[in-house]
């Protein structure tokens, strides 16, 4: 009986779909009767830990989270520098003397991942997306049906590694985080998401690398789905571990306890919220849906006003070079994450609800990022693409209102841009639900190969 | 569901993430006829929002709620009466 309970998974942005598909949780009762303590706390759960947050709550969450952690640490959110260390303690580990290199004499590649708050600051997010995953039941050792999948997910996650190390941050540290720090190299960054994903949807739909699907016949016995039901139990295991995790980390370091629980806390967010940054920039070229764009440019400009308050004040305010390897390196990760199916945080939380494909695209980017730091002297690419470029801060540039309207404003032409997009009367979905209609112009799938919409163009 | 729904095919996307489910979902469909019942099998939890919203775009009809087994969700979904948008129209835009 365990097996057949139906629920709905998709949070509100499904529910507010025109498409009529009923995806509200059903609450017992008459519709407007007022509801047990029992059944209030039923629905609290269910909204919290079985459905996923609508996409616009968990990047506030996100973005409130990312500036209390400012306020604390001093930094924003960020991944990707950890795991280049960790690459370099795996090469380390190899015989290489990767300390000498000069990318992580810049970066520091001292002690162990558990002798600094960073390193907490990663645990702690792969921790909590496992919790997320446990708890709402999703956690599944997904094996991809074509192996090819595999190599996809290695290929795409080092492309993504090497392009976000190139751009001295990935989604979060060059683009989430960066962006309301008023850094410029935010921005380069991401005008370099819109061709690389653009680049990167290309080559994923590809017949030779997007492969057969499986046809199973219609008729006869089924496999039953293994239940999920023991999972909440597990991911309140998993939940209290960190929590010890955290105490003893805290008796050494009180950072490092507290830098546990923030990362647990971003973790268990992008794995409710299914914040996906690829899909944000990916779905213009494939469905043009633009939710999970909006709810980001949402969060990002809660974030500019709160960082704004607290950089004003002397904390924070890191500022990278805004360099033609920010550029690079932003179609180079939109290529990757596109192809990896996720970028630094998707790969992240999706790797702890079981993907096999997800666990080599985080393979993948740890060797790019590494890739990088090597070839970030030993190819030139420094003097290349990076050297003789200045840091720019929107503040010094711009003053403080120019900063921070500026930024508001182009966080606006971003939400207005995909809303605009989304709304191209080529696009499908604005016929009604369930009035078919004169047969309309399909965008994306003539032929199995989605072709760029007409009037498509790279911002 | 009270009653199950009797597919004419079954399309196994277990194990795919984005951006495949939706996009194979449509190739499936494509090749099938009008009417018919098409039932996607799907574990990755983006897609049972992403799949149905991509089929009614294109007009078809997404038959009651997705299924869930588990970590797997049924879709169910009938082609539209007119037959799928043909890919010459598309590609003649």
């Amino acid at each position: 009986m365990s097996l057949n309970h139906t629920s709905s998974i998709s949070g509100a942005p499904a529910a507010a779909h025109p498409s009529g598909i009923p995806h509200s949780p059903t609450v017992p009762g008459v519709p407007g009767a007022p509801l047990s303590f029992g059944e209030r706390a039923r629905q609290f759960h269910r909204r919290v830990f079985v459905d996923y947050w609508p996409y616009w709550a968990a990047c506030l969450a996100a973005a409130v989270l990312n500036i209390v952690l400012l306020a604390y640490w001093g930094s924003a959110w960020g991944v990707t520098g950890e795991l280049t260390r960790w690459g370099g303690h795996i090469v380390t580990a190899l015989g290489i003397d990767a300390k000498s290199w000069p990318y992580f004499q810049e970066i520091g590649l001292e002690g162990s991942p558990l002798q600094r708050t960073s390193g907490y600051l990663t645990i702690g997010m792969l921790g909590g997306a496992l919790v997320g995953a446990l708890v709402s039941g999703n956690f599944r050792i997904r094996m991809p049906q074509q192996r090819r999948r595999l190599v996809q997910g290695f290929v795409g996650g080092l492309l993504s590694g090497f392009g976000a190390r190139l751009a001295m941050g990935c989604n979060l540290g060059s683009f989430f985080s960066a962006i309301p720090q008023f850094s410029l190299h935010g921005w380069l960054f991401m005008l370099g998401l819109f061709p690389g994903t653009y680049l990167g949807v290309k080559l994923a739909v590809h017949p030779w690398v997007m492969g057969p699907a499986t046809r199973r016949p219609a008729a006869g016995r089924r496999r039953a789905a293994p239940s999920t039901r023991w999972q909440p139990y597990a991911g309140a295991a998993v939940a209290a571990f960190i929590g010890l995790g955290a105490w003893k980390a805290s008796l050494v370091e009180p950072a490092f306890g507290v830098l546990l629980l923030f990362g647990t806390g971003f973790g268990f967010i992008i794995q409710r919220g299914r914040i996906c940054f690829t899909a944000a920039f990916r779905e213009m070229w494939i469905t043009r849906q633009g939710e999970l764009a909006r709810a980001l440019a949402l969060g990002m400009a809660v974030s500019t006003l709160g960082f704004a308050a607290l950089i004003s004040r002397g904390i924070g305010g890191n500022m990278q070079v805004a360099s033609l390897g920010v550029l690079v390196g932003g179609i180079l990760f939109g290529i990757g994450i596109v192809l990896a199916g996720g970028c630094e945080s998707g790969w992240m939380y999706r790797s702890m609800e079981g993907y096999v494909q997800l666990w080599m695209a985080g393979l993948g980017t740890i060797t790019g990022a590494t890739l990088l730091a090597w070839a970030w002297h030993g190819l030139g690419l420094y003097d290349l693409l990076v050297a003789g470029w200045p840091a720019i801060n929107l503040v010094d540039a711009w003053g403080w209102p120019g900063a921070i309207f500026g930024t508001l404003a182009l966080l606006a032409a971003w939400y207005a841009l995909v809303t605009w997009w989304e709304s191209l009367p080529s696009r499908p979905a604005s016929t009604p639900a369930h009035a078919p209609g004169p047969a309309r112009k399909a965008p994306a799938f003539a032929g199995g190969a989605p072709q760029p919409a007409p009037r498509q163009r790279i911002p | 569901m009270t009653q199950p729904i009797q597919p004419d095919r079954v399309l196994d996307l277990c194990g795919e993430c984005c951006p495949y489910p939706p996009i194979l979902t449509m190739q499936e469909i494509q090749q099938m006829k009008p009417g018919e019942v098409l039932e996607v099998i799907v574990d990755h939890p983006p897609s049972v929002t992403t799949v149905p919203t991509v089929v009614t775009m294109e007009g078809h009809e997404v038959l009651g709620e997705p299924v869930r087994q588990g970590a797997e969700f049924h879709i169910f979904i009938r082609v539209k009466a007119t037959g799928s948008a043909p890919a010459a129209e598309a590609a003649g835009q």
